[in-house]
């Protein structure tokens, strides 16, 4: 699987939001997406899942424009957790979960075996078999997230795409959501992207991390090539120490202040 | 694994023990009251007379075959349609307080229904341009309202009554201009008409309503999956691999042939569209898969009855069933409207 962003550029009203971004990734590839508010992180996110149409250029998946494809066929290859997820209806957490099925349903068609095994899967990966009956308008925030995680899951994308998912986490589920996260992209093979503003965790967890700046990706590579001091001095206009931590195998962020 | 899975299979079975259960007691009320319904009225009949005149025998067989039949089979249309496109609009609008007369679907149907009446307009389609004429204008009134709601997270429960008590007056303004300028032959039709009743449905009224009717629940039922990703968000909808676009036409052309078909030979009769719904999403939870069709022969049920009342109630005199409604939907509006407020907020 193999996804390509190409010269792609959006605006809103006169102002460009995303001026010409172009990347690629592939199945198994944990990347993360960093920047300031505002910088164009989630209208991506929208360009690649189809949901905004951007101005010029193109996504595609394996050669297949993202934009051409049914929306059954994208929510089968590609998942999306959101930001702002609202729910108006108090559907339990397991028939939330199933909604994950949708893009192979038909009507009034039962769950199959088969399908009933990914979703428990996707339930206990996730840890919410235990509130299974629970409507999902009771849960917490963080609960609420983890089982709009376990419907992705069930909807076995090829591409999952994240947006600020450790925003209503507490510290340990953050561990446990990304850990979970990188584990799904190695085991099943899968691309994840992940918009955050949590940069320790970023440089922790992602393979690659890409830096965004009014519209433009402004750095790209391994953590430890983009995520260094001066590289957040000049995004986020704060000072930070960045060090090799050998105790987490990876980078630790020290925040000092503003610039 | 395979235990979570049995463990899954049991709540899903569960719930679907629980569901059938309901819908059993819902049909039983419904035979029930379509029974009851053919004994009472002016002429009263046993049980035996009424067995006997369904099979053409008894001796009240005329009454039976074409007054209290027809008129009850138009209540269950008219109860259905109602109930179910109330339910396909809460879901659509993400929105509870949502159902045919709260958001000027009516008034809308009403408006073209009687130009119809009033100057026969939509001549051309014959027998057919009240439904027709209901249809146009329910569509109409229907689009115009979810567009002037519409906020980018679906619709604000504030923006949809506010525009459908814009767009409801106006309409209801339009219907009084053609009452004040309609020939004096024709206003009493009208006005009586507009009180919503189902006195005078006959076999004919039966037929006009059958065919939109059915094709409106048909619809709805047939997006039961859809409408439930819809009521989450579009957005959410969509990245789930819902056609949001194709879907929200369909269910409005379902609601609105729903509704235009039970308007064209009811009148307006109010509230049913929001206390069913409700209900049963009170007692099943809100999956439209079982909803809709729950909110079918509930709403034939609910009809029924309030017809029951309508007629008995002053006998001998009749009230038009749609005072009744409105005076039982009313408080239950108010009812939702206290008790839901974080549930009905959540649109916004």
């Amino acid at each position: 699987m193999h996804l390509v962003i190409d010269n792609v550029r959006f605006a809103y009203q006169s102002s460009d939001v995303l001026k010409n971004v172009s990347f690629e990734a592939s199945a198994g590839e944990v990347i993360g997406i960093l920047g300031k508010n505002g910088c164009g992180k989630t209208t991506l996110m929208k360009c690649i899942n189809a949901h905004l149409a951007p101005h010029s250029g193109c996504v595609t998946i394996d050669g297949n424009d993202v934009s051409k494809m049914t929306k059954k066929k994208l929510a089968g290859s590609m998942a999306v957790v959101a930001q702002h997820v609202n729910m108006s209806f108090p559907f339990t957490v397991l028939e939330t979960v199933m909604m994950g099925l949708y893009p192979t349903s038909e009507w009034l068609r039962p769950p199959t075996e088969e399908e009933m095994i990914r979703i428990s899967e996707a339930m206990i990966s996730t840890g919410v078999t235990e509130f299974a009956e629970r409507p999902v308008t009771e849960l917490s925030g963080g609960e609420r997230q983890r089982v709009l995680i376990a419907r992705a899951l069930v909807q076995d994308p090829k591409i999952f795409l994240l947006d600020e998912p450790t925003l209503h986490l507490d510290i340990n589920h953050q561990f446990n959501l990304m850990e979970m996260v990188n584990r799904l992209a190695r085991e099943k093979n899968m691309l994840v992207i992940i918009v955050t503003h949590d940069i320790a965790l970023a440089a922790r967890y992602c393979d690659r991390v890409m830096l965004m700046e009014k519209g433009e990706i402004v750095g790209s590579g391994d953590a430890k090539d983009v995520i260094t001091s001066e590289n957040l001095l000049k995004v986020f206009s704060v000072r930070a120490d960045v060090s090799y931590d050998e105790r987490i195998n990876g980078l630790n962020v020290m925040f000092i202040g503003r610039k | 694994m395979e235990s979570t899975v049995e463990e899954l299979n049991e709540i899903r079975k569960k719930m679907f023990r629980k569901n059938m259960i309901v819908a059993t007691v819902t049909t039983i009320v419904l035979i029930l009251a379509l029974i009851l319904s053919l004994s009472v009225g002016p002429v009263k009949l046993s049980l035996a007379d009424v067995f006997a005149s369904l099979i053409g025998k008894g001796s009240e067989n005329y009454i039976i075959q074409n007054v209290r039949l027809p008129r009850i089979l138009c209540c269950v249309l008219v109860g259905a349609a109602l109930s179910v496109s109330g339910l396909a609009m809460q879901g659509l609008f993400r929105n509870p307080m949502a159902s045919p007369s709260v958001i000027g679907v009516s008034s809308g149907a009403a408006f073209g229904a009687s130009l119809a009446m009033g100057f026969g307009v939509g001549l051309t389609f014959g027998m057919y341009a009240v439904p027709a004429m209901s249809f146009v204008f329910c569509f109409g009134t229907m689009f115009l309202v979810y567009i002037l709601a519409r906020t980018s997270g679906g619709t604000s429960v504030t923006m949809l009554l506010l525009a459908g008590i814009a767009v409801g007056a106006f309409f209801n303004g339009m219907v009084s201009v053609v009452q004040y300028i309609v020939d004096e032959s024709t206003l009493p039709g009208i006005v009586y008409w507009l009180m919503g009743n189902v006195a005078d449905c006959r076999w004919p009224e039966f037929r006009l309503a059958l065919i939109p009717v059915i094709a409106g629940m048909i619809i709805i039922w047939m997006r039961a999956k859809e409408l439930n990703l819809i009521s989450l968000g579009e957005e959410q909808a969509e990245n789930l691999g819902v056609n949001v676009d194709q879907t929200r036409i369909l269910l409005l052309i379902g609601s609105s042939l729903a509704v235009a078909g039970a308007v064209s030979i009811s009148g307006i009769i109010g509230f049913v569209g929001l206390i069913i719904p409700h209900v049963f999403r009170m007692i099943v939870g809100p999956d439209h898969k079982v909803l809709v069709p729950l909110s079918i022969v509930g709403g034939a049920a609910f009809l029924i009855i309030m017809d029951v009342v309508s007629r008995s109630i002053m006998s001998p005199v009749e009230l038009p069933i749609g005072i009744l409604t409105a005076l039982l939907g009313a408080p239950f509006f108010i009812y939702i409207m206290r008790t839901k407020r974080k549930f009905m907020m959540g649109g916004d």
